[in-house]
Formats: structure tokens, C-alpha cells, sequence
């Protein structure tokens, strides 16, 4: 059956990249969180802007290897960007700095019939493969029977019985690993496609350097799609000519491309003869029966909006003990370092720039990792899927498809793995035009402006049943993304990216119990991502923030209010106090900043803004979070900053020149409008241009959304101020 | 195996808890390629799981919802 190549035997050379590849929903990431762990990180492939997952993992007598995780995927015929991106890694098109020296394919042997699939186009690509079969404890409470080493004979190559969630076997699959990377035997080519076919494909990829029989097969099959078309460009105008003259030779039409699906389904059922005993393949399962209800048009939708509910009323509720104890910790580190640094610029920098701007960040750490912790929860559990398929029907009338809610959903996490998530998308005109309005979900980065003006103007009143209306106003917030995003997301798609209404297909995962250690690394690297950005971005707006609030010092306005306190010597501490402040409140005022602010007030004013929260807004643009940072310095250095008064305190106390308070809940509402709606993120406009290719989508992006935000703070204003809320 | 009806019919018509073989699927786009590639070929056994404008059926032994127009292109034969 094999044909015969001299060079079967091909052992690693140097350090080893191994892809780990496999169908979605195979537990393909929970075996990469086990193995790599904490060594993980994401980089970009050389030379392109694609985002690569790697990590690290030690094998026994070769060492260090770094394992490389792709998008999941059915089959090599790629359909969607990021099945894309696995086939250009798999066919080594991407990975020029290390090329791949193995794979490790996942499957799922509950699936196992359609996980050989892409075992078989794997087997035509010339590079060892370990077979790492998960999920049998499934199969086998289903009665499925697998004989595992009879498949591993079949195949010619290595396959490894694991269960990922509870890491069992992965000592058996690392040593498997290590005797193939040191063997580096190539598995036999089976006879899967006809033998000319293999012939013909073999003398062209010989013409070419970096071309491999494997590749040609592949484009040959894959007539006009993305890949062909990648790979033409790539090889120039003579491998297309003879591309072109084989598959006039091959008679190369849409019916080689179901004609390959048949031999390889042929083939599959060969390879399990004797291998795979399943009795009862339709047998009702308990994720069937859950379906019933969770899937159901009416309860179905209904529990999704409880699931969604508990989930907004708990980041308030389960975060606040350890809020307050950020908090605390910040007050006492301010306290110390008033205390040890001699007054003057470099005190004020430390203590009103950076730890009252980071803290004021960093204090909402809980709250995002609360947010990744559902929403890893209801990934792994499979639960994501049914809230797509509910999503569908709501998600058709804008001209968009269920599969959009996943990446929507990522954006209320983050909206740059939201906008990476759209690769999922197979239509290009879809794919855009969720990536234009994944911004307008309420990201984690908002969640800090949405609680600081919760927190200090919205009543801690219970509406009903244990609902307060603090947690009520976070699900509206919430909700003002998605209701924009629907006429957005419809306009979009009758004028600039009109077109057929794409078909919808997503595989339904059995209900598992989540994986602590894909949940865990979830929240662990959100978490981290979120403090290196508090670290780096935040600091570096918050020291220049700092500077512009502070320089000039204004030599009359320290020399009259030193007059002052010398005619009012003697005076009670309240009265130098109030001196203090106001010393301080004119010294903001004719700082860079105060001087900005003011030119700026008569654009915020309509939206009931003062000039601190209008320098605030602006300053925010490069990152949202930013606001929390930047008000916390205003009001640290416009106020009496002697007594660690927090951020909420200040913004409560705030006033106008003439003695009204600043903030009512009009107010607080239409900044946390502007703020739920405007582009205020660099680096999503700048994945947005890397996503797209074009400069054109991140700017449509950032007019539109700025557009909204200010007519949607302006009419919330106005609106709270005629309902009499003021 | 004794069927009802000789009658090949699309899924889309299927009622809740149908089941029978699939006996093609027509078309050549994208989603009739990969609702191949996942499986959906002639023989295999498929189930009608949930109706209405997004469907589930369960082709083997996966699940994937879609929508009924779509699945007008997948043909089975109801078992009795």
C-alpha cells in the first residue's frame, strides 16, 4: 500500500517544533495547557502578522521542544481565516525560522470517525505524527469500544490513549513524542488518493524548492480557494502554468473536491474496521436531553438571559472584599511614600501621578478576573455553542450569522481577541463587518469607568429579589453595546459590505465539566495582561498626565497663597485646609491641563461635563482605562490630598466654580454612555488594520463609534435631566 | 432495516426526533463541503435534535446546529 521513498527516516535537528493540530472541540488546548503550562506565549509568526501560541515542554533524552498550538479544524481544505493559518503552518508555509519536525494530532474518541479525517490528509504531508487519542472515559460511557493499539497499527504510527482534563497518560505521549522526534520516521503514505494522482504531484513539486508533493496534492484538490490562491502567488507565474496544466490533466473540477471526502471517508472506515465498536450511534445523550431545555427557543433564551444576569451581579458582589483590600494596600503604600520622599514635584509625581493613577487601575484586577473566570467557564463547558445557535436567530435579521457571538462574546472580555476570534468567520464581508462592531461590546477595560461612577452615584438599592439597581445599570450599560451594534452591524451589511446572507454551521460539543487548568490559565493570563498594561500604557499616560496637571508651577499664585497663610496665621486647621484646596484647585487650573481643559469645556458642556472629566475623556483615547487613572491624579492634586480621601469621595465632593456639584447621576450616565460606546483603544483600531489589511475599517471604526458616543452621552444627559434625576 | 417511505427528503422538512440515513448532500459550496468533510455522506445515520429557523442534527455522532434553509441540501431517507 505504501509507496516507497527513499527518505522515510528524518531525526530533529536542533530544538523541536512540534503543531499540535485536531478538530475543534477535541480538548486540543486543555492538552496543551497540560503540557506547557505556564511556559506559554504568544508571538507572531516571522515576517507576518499572525499570531502564534507556543510553548514550552520537556521531553525525556531530547529536552526542551516548544510545541506549537493551532486553530482547531476538520479538514487541511481550509474554510476560515484561522484554519487557514493552521494549514499554511502544517504545509510549512508560515514557520520559516523553525520549521515543524512533527505533529501531534488530537482526537476525540467519542468523534472518532470524523477526527480520522484530517489524520488522513495528514498522513500525505511527510512529517512524523503522534497520535494522541483523548476523551476515551466519554466515548466509553457511551459504550463506545476502541482498540487503540489495532488503530495504531492501522495507521503506522504511534497513538497514545490520554484524558487531558485529568492528565492521565501524558508521560506515555511525551515519551512518544521523544522516540518519534529522535526516529523522525515519516508514516507510510497510504494510497488514500489515486496513485497517478500522487505522481503527477511529485514530478511538479520536484521543479520547485519548498514545494512538497504534499502541498501540490493539496492545491491541486483545493482548487480556488484562499490557500490555492496563497500558494500560487507565492511560487510564482510558472508553478501556476503548471498547476494549471495538471489539473487539466486530472480533470481538476469542484467534483475532485467531493471525490477526495469520499476516498478519504473509504479509507477512514477501513482504518476502523476492527478498531471501533459504537452499538448505538444515535443514543440519546445527557448533553441531548440538557439541549432540550437549554436549546429550547423560549427557556433556552430565557436561561441565557439569567446566565447573563448572575454573571454582571456577581463581578460587583464577589469582588468588592478583595477591592477594598487592593485598595487599602495602594492607601498604605501612598501613605508611606508621602512620608519618605521629601515634598516637592518628585513626591507629587509618585504619589498623586502614579500610585493614585495605577492603583485607581489595578484596584479592578477581581473584577476581571471574575469576568474571564464565566466566561472561560461557560468556553470550556461547551455552553458557548448553544448561546451562538440562540444568538443566530437574532444575529440574522443584522445580516450576520450565530457565528459572529463568539467573537462578540470574546469582546466583552477583551475586544482584541474578539476581533482575532472573527478568523472563525468564513465570509470575508461578515468577518468585517463583525470586527467593526466587536468594539461597541462592553470590554474589561470599561468595567473599571462603569464601577468607579456606579460605585459613587448609582443607590445601593435592591429592586427586586436580591437585584440591586447598581448591578441592574452595569447588565444596561452592558446592553447599550449590543442594542447599537445591531442597526450598525445591519447598515453595514446593506451598504459598504452588502452581500448574500452566509450559511451557518457549528458543531454542539457534549456538556463537559470545565477544566480547572484551561480556566485557571484563562484567568491567569488575562490577568496578567491587564497588569502589564497597568504597567506600561497606564503608567506612562499617567506620569505624562501627571506632568501636564502639574507643570507650570505658578510663582504669584504660591506667593499670594503664602501671603494668605501668613495674614491668617494662627487660624484653625479647617480654614488652612480650605486655603490648601483652593491653593491647589488654582494651581490645576492654570497648569498645560487646566489651560487645555478650559479651551475644551464648551465641547463637553452639553454632555454636563466639567473640564477634568473633558481632559479625562481625551486623555483616555489611547486606552479607556486610562479615565480612573487620570481622575484619580486631577482630583489628587486638585484636592486636599493630606487625608487619603478615595477616588469616589473626591468625585462625589467635586464641585463647579460657582459651588454646584459636578457629578449627579445625569452626569455619572452620560460618561459611562460615551465611554460604552467610543473607540477608545489603540490597540484594537491598530488589530482591527492588521485583521483587514486596510487602514480604511479602523478609521470607519473610530468616526462612527466617536460619533455615537458623544450624541449618545448628550441625549442621556439631557434625558436624565428632564426625568428630574438631577 | 423496513422504511415508512421509499422517499428521500430534505432535512429541513424532518420533524423533532426524526431519524433515518443520509442519502447526499447537494450543492457545491463552501457549507456542502464541510458538511462532508465532518461526515454528513451517504449511509451515515442522522437524527433531526431541535427545529425551527436554526436546526440541530446530529450526523454520526456530532451534533451541529444550522439553519433550515441550509439544511433543505442535506437529503436523508426517515427510517419507520
Amino acid at each position: 500500500m505504501a509507496m516507497n521513498i527513499a527518505d522515510r527516516e528524518r531525526p530533529y535537528v536542533g530544538r523541536a517544533t512540534v503543531a499540535v493540530v485536531g478538530n475543534p472541540n477535541t480538548g486540543k488546548t486543555t492538552l496543551f495547557n497540560a503540557l506547557t503550562g505556564l511556559s506559554q506565549r504568544v508571538g507572531n509568526f516571522p515576517g507576518v502578522t499572525v499570531e502564534r501560541k507556543i510553548g514550552q515542554l520537556t521531553l525525556p533524552n531530547v529536552g526542551a521542544i516548544d510545541l506549537l498550538d493551532l486553530p482547531g479544524t476538520y479538514s487541511l481544505s481550509a474554510k476560515s481565516p484561522d484554519e487557514l493559518i493552521a494549514v499554511e503552518v502544517m504545509m510549512g508555509l508560515l514557520e520559516s525560522e523553525s520549521a515543524i519536525q512533527a505533529v501531534l494530532v488530537v482526537l476525540d474518541a467519542s468523534n472518532l470517525r470524523r477526527s480520522l479525517y484530517i489524520v488522513s490528509q495528514l498522513l500525505e504531508i511527510d512529517l512524523p505524527l503522534v497520535v494522541a487519542l483523548n476523551m476515551l472515559d466519554v466515548a466509553k460511557a457511551r459504550g463506545i469500544v476502541i482498540d487503540a493499539p489495532a488503530l495504531s497499527e492501522h495507521l503506522g504510527v504511534p497513538v497514545i490513549p490520554i484524558q487531558a482534563n485529568k492528565r492521565v497518560g501524558l508521560d506515555e505521549l511525551k515519551e512518544a513524542l521523544s522516540q518519534t522526534l529522535k526516529k523522525g520516521t515519516v508514516p507510510p503514505r497510504r494510497s488514500v488518493l489515486p496513485q497517478s494522482w500522487w505522481a503527477d504531484a511529485e514530478q511538479l513539486a520536484q521543479k520547485y524548492e519548498g514545494v512538497s508533493t504534499g502541498l501540490v496534492l493539496r492545491v491541486l484538490i483545493d482548487n480556488q480557494n484562499a490557500f490555492a490562491s496563497h500558494v500560487v502567488e507565492r511560487f510564482g507565474d510558472d508553478f501556476a502554468s503548471d498547476l494549471h496544466a495538471l489539473r487539466t490533466q486530472v480533470n481538476a473540477d469542484d467534483a475532485l473536491a467531493n471525490r477526495e471526502i469520499e476516498l478519504r471517508y473509504r479509507w477512514v472506515d477501513e482504518v476502523l474496521d476492527g478498531v471501533l465498536r459504537d452499538p448505538e450511534p444515535l443514543r440519546v445523550t445527557r448533553s441531548d436531553r440538557l439541549d432540550r431545555i437549554l436549546t429550547h427557543p423560549l427557556w433556552g433564551s430565557l436561561g441565557f438571559a439569567v446566565i447573563m444576569a448572575f454573571v454582571f451581579q456577581s463581578i460587583f458582589s464577589w469582588a468588592m472584599p478583595l477591592m477594598d483590600g487592593i485598595d487599602a494596600l495602594f492607601g498604605m503604600v501612598g501613605g508611606w511614600a508621602t512620608g519618605s520622599l521629601p515634598e516637592g514635584a518628585l513626591q507629587s509625581m509618585v504619589v498623586d501621578g502614579v500610585i493614585a493613577g495605577v492603583g485607581g487601575v489595578v484596584i479592578f484586577l477581581p473584577q476581571i478576573c471574575i469576568l474571564f473566570l464565566f466566561i472561560a467557564i461557560l468556553e470550556d463547558c461547551g455552553y458557548m455553542a448553544r448561546a451562538a445557535l440562540l444568538m443566530d436567530r437574532l444575529l440574522t435579521p443584522c445580516g450576520l450569522s450565530g457565528k459572529s457571538f463568539i467573537p462578540l462574546l470574546s469582546s466583552f472580555a477583551c475586544a482584541i481577541p474578539g476581533v482575532m476570534a472573527t478568523r472563525t468567520i468564513n465570509d470575508p464581508k461578515d468577518r468585517i463587518a463583525t470586527m467593526l462592531v466587536a468594539p461597541l461590546m462592553s470590554c474589561s477595560a470599561r468595567l473599571p469607568v462603569y464601577a468607579i461612577f456606579i460605585g459613587a452615584f448609582i443607590p445601593d438599592r435592591d429592586v427586586w429579589g436580591g437585584i440591586g439597581l447598581q448591578g441592574l445599570t452595569l447588565f444596561a450599560l452592558y446592553c447599550t453595546g449590543i442594542f447599537v451594534a445591531i442597526p450598525i452591524a445591519w447598515i453595514l451589511k446593506k451598504t459598504l459590505l452588502r452581500g448574500q446572507p452566509t450559511p451557518f454551521l457549528l458543531e454542539l460539543p457534549s456538556y463537559k465539566i470545565p477544566d480547572v487548568g484551561t480556566v485557571g490559565m484563562r484567568i491567569y493570563q488575562s490577568g496578567r495582561h491587564f497588569l502589564e498594561r497597568a504597567g506600561t500604557l497606564i503608567l506612562a499616560a499617567t506620569i505624562v498626565m501627571w506632568a501636564l496637571a502639574y507643570f507650570p508651577r505658578s510663582e504669584t499664585i504660591a506667593a499670594h497663597y503664602e501671603a494668605e497663610r501668613e495674614r491668617l496665621a494662627g487660624a484653625s486647621e479647617e480654614v488652612l485646609d480650605d486655603l490648601r484646596a483652593k491653593e491647589a484647585g488654582d494651581m490645576l487650573k492654570q497648569s498645560f491641563l487646566g489651560r487645555m481643559g478650559q479651551a475644551i469645556e464648551p465641547v463637553v458642556e452639553p454632555l454636563g461635563w466639567d473640564w477634568r472629566i473633558g481632559m479625562a475623556a481625551l486623555a483616555s483615547f489611547p486606552a479607556r482605562e486610562v479615565i480612573v487613572a487620570v481622575l484619580g491624579t486631577i482630583y489628587s492634586l486638585g484636592e486636599v490630598d493630606e487625608e487619603s480621601m478615595s477616588l469616589r469621595d473626591a468625585l462625589r465632593s467635586a464641585t463647579w466654580s460657582d459651588g454646584r456639584k459636578v457629578f449627579n447621576i445625569p452626569v455619572a450616565l452620560s460618561i459611562m454612555v460615551f465611554f460604552a460606546l467610543c473607540a477608545q483603544c489603540v490597540s484594537t483600531l491598530a488589530v482591527i488594520q492588521r485583521e483587514t489589511g486596510a487602514w480604511r475599517w479602523p478609521v470607519l471604526t473610530f468616526v462612527y463609534m466617536t460619533v455615537l458616543a458623544y450624541i449618545g452621552a448628550y441625549v442621556t444627559y439631557r434625558l436624565g435631566m428632564v426625568l428630574g434625576w438631577g | 432495516m423496513a422504511y415508512a417511505t421509499d422517499a428521500v427528503t430534505p432535512l429541513s422538512i424532518w420533524g423533532r426526533g426524526d431519524e433515518g440515513t443520509i442519502e447526499g448532500i447537494s450543492g457545491a459550496n463552501q457549507l456542502s463541503a464541510r458538511l462532508r468533510e465532518v461526515g454528513a455522506i451517504p449511509g451515515v445515520p442522522v437524527r433531526m435534535l431541535r427545529v425551527g429557523s436554526t436546526v440541530v442534527i446530529q450526523v454520526g455522532s456530532s451534533r451541529f446546529c444550522l439553519r433550515k434553509t441550509d439544511a433543505a441540501c442535506i437529503k436523508g431517507m426517515k427510517a419507520a
